[in-house]
């Protein structure tokens, strides 16, 4: 922790107070170019989610939780629970993947959520999201949205 | 018996595919075979994932039957995944009372063979072209060419490079994967 005699407590106290910055590292020029490009690509996805009905979630419902597969111990899938906030904001943001990966290269897991889902142009659809992180919705017009939340944490167990 | 040189297979049936990025390094022993299905509706979409050094395995089984060797048989390839337990199929241990693949596949793969399932560095991998449909989560029903080319394949394989009959599994047998993947694929020798 910077102390109040430090020159980095100094220069901090010195921009607070509306002083001239006097330290401009040389790497900010590059820093900056990265965070623009960033950005940009951070709006070019968000864009392209957004572009997409079928991420254009209305509401959703959720009809069962800790489902087990036949054959799957009840118990092992009892803690796999979501809320409905975080199952919205997934059918919303989680990465689309090809049916390939999905049915081949990620983990199947016998533990699910599952329910309905509505979208704000009024079609609907079900939904399932494995524990392994892998979600597929079947909407009513018999599109089918593959979906892969890689980043997603407890209940989810890689 | 094959003709196996440098890890190429030498045979009339067998077209040569190598796909060098999806080599990941020397098997010294083969202990067992996988079967899988590709998910995708032609050898030439699985080929052109192999090309991008995706994981791959090392035989690759059109719709017609036509066996494309796509890795060395002594090199490994990625193409299992998280091992389950062996010891839970074979009823000598309990059911684990946590679903844990990372865990679990750490603990395996510390065994050695026979006391694990083969994994990708010890075991040799056959894919057959398939598609596979999202809405009822079904693999396309392997075709009778394809099944005769397994056959045939495993058979020389298991003769070739002395692998016991009992170490050929499904590939949702060994690893965290689609139920139905495989589920039709049918490698077995009838006795009579």
């Amino acid at each position: 922790m910077a102390s109040f005699a430090s020159p980095r407590f100094r220069r901090f106290a010195r921009v607070a107070a509306g002083g001239a910055e006097p330290f401009r590292p040389t790497f900010m020029p590059f820093a900056r170019a990265l965070a623009g490009i960033a950005a940009a690509l951070f709006v070019a996805g968000a864009s392209s989610a957004a572009e997409s009905v079928y991420r254009d979630v209305k509401s959703i419902s959720i009809e069962v939780q800790g489902k087990a597969a036949p054959g799957t111990d009840a118990e092992v899938c009892r803690p796999f629970r979501l809320s409905p906030a975080f199952v919205a904001w997934l059918l919303r943001n989680a990465p689309e993947v090809d049916r390939r990966y999905y049915a081949h290269e990620l983990d199947y897991a016998p533990c699910t959520v599952e329910g309905r889902v509505i979208l704000r142009n009024g079609l609907t659809g079900v939904w399932e999201i494995e524990m392994s992180g892998r979600a597929r919705v079947a909407f009513d017009d018999e599109h089918v949205l593959l979906l892969h939340c890689r980043r997603c944490k407890a209940p989810f167990v890689r | 018996m094959l003709n196996i040189t440098d890890g190429k297979i030498v045979d009339a049936k067998v077209v040569l595919q190598l796909q060098p990025l999806i080599e990941r390094g020397p098997m010294k022993q083969v202990n067992g075979i996988i079967v899988h299905q590709t998910g995708g509706a032609t050898a030439a979409s699985a080929l052109a994932s192999y090309a991008t050094g995706a994981a791959g395995a090392h035989l690759l089984l059109d719709r017609d039957g036509t066996v494309y060797q796509t890795a060395r048989l002594n090199q490994t390839t990625w193409h299992v995944g998280k091992l389950r337990p062996r010891c839970v199929a074979e009823l000598k241990c309990p059911k684990p009372k946590k679903w844990d693949p990372v865990g679990t596949h750490a603990v395996e793969r510390a065994k050695a063979w026979p006391d694990r399932y083969p994994s990708n560095a010890d075991a040799i991998g056959i894919e057959l072209v398939s598609k596979f449909d999202v809405k009822t989560r079904q693999y396309e029903v392997v075709s009778p060419q394809q099944n005769a080319a397994l056959k045939w394949l495993v058979e020389e394989l298991l003769f070739s490079l002395k692998v016991p009959m009992t170490e050929v599994f499904r590939h949702p047998d060994v690893s965290y994967k689609e139920p139905s993947e495989a589920a039709s694929a049918d490698w077995q020798v009838r006795t009579p």
